[in-house]
């Protein structure tokens, strides 16, 4: 018994993964046990969808529409010498590669033209480099500048009276901080002068003959060139955070005749992946905790990591997934992460990549907290902290199961660096209870996909 | 496993529905934080009448009841709901654990354990770049609070709901809960 007992200890605090899995099937009749609560389901039930709902729903799914437009077209290049003599052929990050954090995988919006060794960037920053272009499965491959065996020649805007300086960048410098997380640059070798600190690195490869896409690339930014530690500890700061910040990237051609610009993919709510679900619960036992269950699970295609949506607002993503039905970890639920952009609500809307938001719980007044890391973001001068800016938050892609364009809710965002610390922000007008939500849908794979009806 | 298959039926459908009761609860504005564990005041109050070997299998059941409906794991569960089965149990060899005072006493102290423990295995699991928004202990003492009150107030009559006496009703009072043989 005190065996048992301490093997249910460690199991709770160092989770193995298959153990896990195997239980989560043995239990699958558990399902069942929620089902046996419906009269507390008749108690609380929601009275049916007034007028205002639909209105609301109409307007939340055109805003969504409007933010993935405006998300694909703020990834186009904005200077002119970098748009011509190449063609742009825009994708949306998939998810990470199984090898590892240093490799993307992308679903272009064509095939045609696409070709091993041509360059990514994202608006004017260079990404990678595609390695596999998998036309059966829709899927290309791209290789990071942050892998360490990733290379690429590089030059160092350095003014007119100065000579060019040469330089190769790839791989990372990872520095740790007092507090916080790691500061992380993109590694810079060999430069072939005395660089200048500050100076901003763009890519330029030394002999373009010796590849065919290398000019294709030439002018996109790499970062500010820094000095690290020591004399030769050349470094340069990223202008993108490659870990959380990639959601659509663009590949870079040769421009062909009788070339046609592609369509744009469809809205993830026009896909048909997603499944109508019920929730068999209102909220969790654990008052700490933000979960329901739903009466879907893995043979109706739904898998952990999946969004689950209200019209187009996003309701929270699946914890864990038995046979017939999964758990669902609503927005304030902790540890729940989302990949996000912002679009500021006044002004200037073009969207900003936030990154990776992790939900902290619910705050005694019942708000709903996250923590913000922001690694690229630069510091805006020594004087007073400038004010946060109002955006309206989106899903990002770049996860399985969670596409972009999703309402999240609105936030004031910190517009200064936090060093690493990370912020903590409220956010406001987010789905978190579901019983004053309207119809659920759950994302499911695209090997089961169903049609999902309008709003 | 006796005490009739209607008994564990019967604990099954009513943990069901106060585990669910206890899900509406938490998700009131009102009552968040002040959440009462409906599972802790039922498992004192019938463990403080079984024998150790029924009480361990009713433990088993609420557990798996429990995650049936919730996000914890079902191991923290169940490691949080045998010890406490245990330590009643144990108790219950030299004090009288079913009068109300102690009961709602121990119902307290078990809410505070098995809170405090739960929210510790979700802190480490959810492995958040930082804190919570509220700290681990303010869930674990107003929980205490509350499920004190509520097995003060409604135990005996928790333990008392239809189809559940076939379970403890057989089972000898304090004083001879451990015969000599």
């Amino acid at each position: 018994m005190l065996l048992v007992w301490i093997a249910l200890v460690v199991l709770s605090l160092r989770p193995v993964a298959p153990l896990e899995a195997g239980i989560e099937r043995l239990l699958t009749p558990l399902r069942f046990v929620a089902e046996l609560t419906w009269p507390l389901r008749l108690v609380g039930g929601r009275p049916a969808r007034a007028q205002g709902d639909v209105r609301r729903e109409l307007i939340e799914e055109a805003s969504s529409r409007s933010a993935l437009l405006a998300l694909h077209d703020s990834v186009l290049p904005t200077r002119a010498d970098l748009l011509e003599g190449r063609r742009l052929v825009r994708a949306e990050v998939v998810s990470r590669s199984e090898r590892g954090r240093d490799r993307i995988v992308i679903r272009p919006w064509t095939f045609e033209g696409l070709e091993v060794g041509q360059p990514v960037v994202a608006r004017d920053a260079y990404v990678g480099r595609v390695v596999q272009v998998d036309r059966a499965r829709g899927r290309v491959t791209v290789d990071l500048v942050t892998d360490r065996s990733f290379f690429v020649g590089a030059t160092l805007d350095s003014g007119a009276r100065e000579s060019t300086v040469h330089l190769v960048v790839g791989g990372l410098a990872v520095q740790s901080r007092r507090s916080g997380e790691p500061a992380t640059w993109l590694a810079a070798h060999n430069p072939s002068g005395r660089p200048i600190a500050g100076r901003s690195v763009v890519v330029g490869e030394l002999l373009p003959e010796l590849d065919p896409h290398s000019a294709l690339a030439a002018g996109f930014e790499l970062g500010t060139l820094e000095l690290g530690s020591s004399d030769d500890d050349w470094r340069v700061r990223p202008v993108l955070d490659y870990l959380h910040g990639l959601f659509q990237v663009v590949v870079l051609t040769h421009p062909r005749r009788g070339q046609l610009d592609p369509a744009p993919p469809l809205h993830p709510l026009e896909e048909g992946r997603w499944v109508r679900a019920r929730a068999l619960t209102a909220g969790d036992p654990s008052p700490w905790r933000s979960t329901v269950q739903l009466d879907r699970g893995r043979v109706h295609g739904v898998r952990a990591g999946a969004a689950v949506v209200a019209g187009a607002r996003l309701v929270g993503r699946v914890a864990t997934v038995g046979e017939l039905g999964c758990e669902v970890a609503l927005l304030d639920d902790p540890g729940l992460a989302l990949t996000a952009v912002g679009r500021p609500v006044q002004g200037d809307s073009t969207p900003r990549v936030l990154g990776r938001l992790v939900a902290l719980g619910p705050a005694s007044d019942g708000a709903l907290v996250y923590h913000w890391r922001d690694v690229t973001l630069p510091r805006v001068g020594d004087g007073p902290t400038p004010p946060p800016r109002r955006m309206r938050l989106f899903t990002g892609s770049g996860e399985a199961g969670l596409p972009a364009g999703l309402l999240i809710g609105i936030a004031d965002m910190p517009s200064y660096s936090s060093e690493g610390e990370g912020h903590t922000v409220r956010l406001s007008d987010a789905a978190s209870r579901v019983d004053e939500l309207g119809r659920l849908w759950v994302r499911i794979d695209s090997g089961t996909a169903t049609t999902r009806s309008s709003p | 496993m006796s005490g009739g298959l209607v008994g564990w039926a019967c604990l099954l459908l009513w943990s069901a529905w106060a585990f669910a009761a206890q899900g509406v609860l938490a998700r009131s504005d009102l009552f968040a934080s002040w959440t009462p564990d409906v599972g802790v005041v039922l498992l004192v109050g019938l463990a403080s009448r079984m024998t150790p070997e029924r009480a361990r299998a009713g433990a088993v059941l609420l557990a798996l009841t429990r995650a049936g409906l919730s996000g914890d794991p079902v191991v923290a569960v169940l490691a949080a709901y045998l010890a406490l089965v245990v330590v009643v149990s144990s108790l219950r060899a030299s004090v009288n654990t079913d009068g109300t005072v102690l009961r709602g006493f121990l119902s307290g102290l078990g809410a505070l354990a098995v809170v405090g423990w739960l929210a510790l295995v979700d802190l480490v699991r959810a492995d958040t770049p930082v804190g919570w928004s509220q700290p681990l202990g303010e869930w674990a003492w107003r929980a205490a609070f509350s499920t004190a009150l509520l097995s003060f107030v409604f135990g005996g009559w928790l333990r008392r709901l239809p189809g559940l006496g076939p379970l403890w009703r057989k089972e000898r009072p304090w004083g001879f809960a451990e015969p000599a043989r």
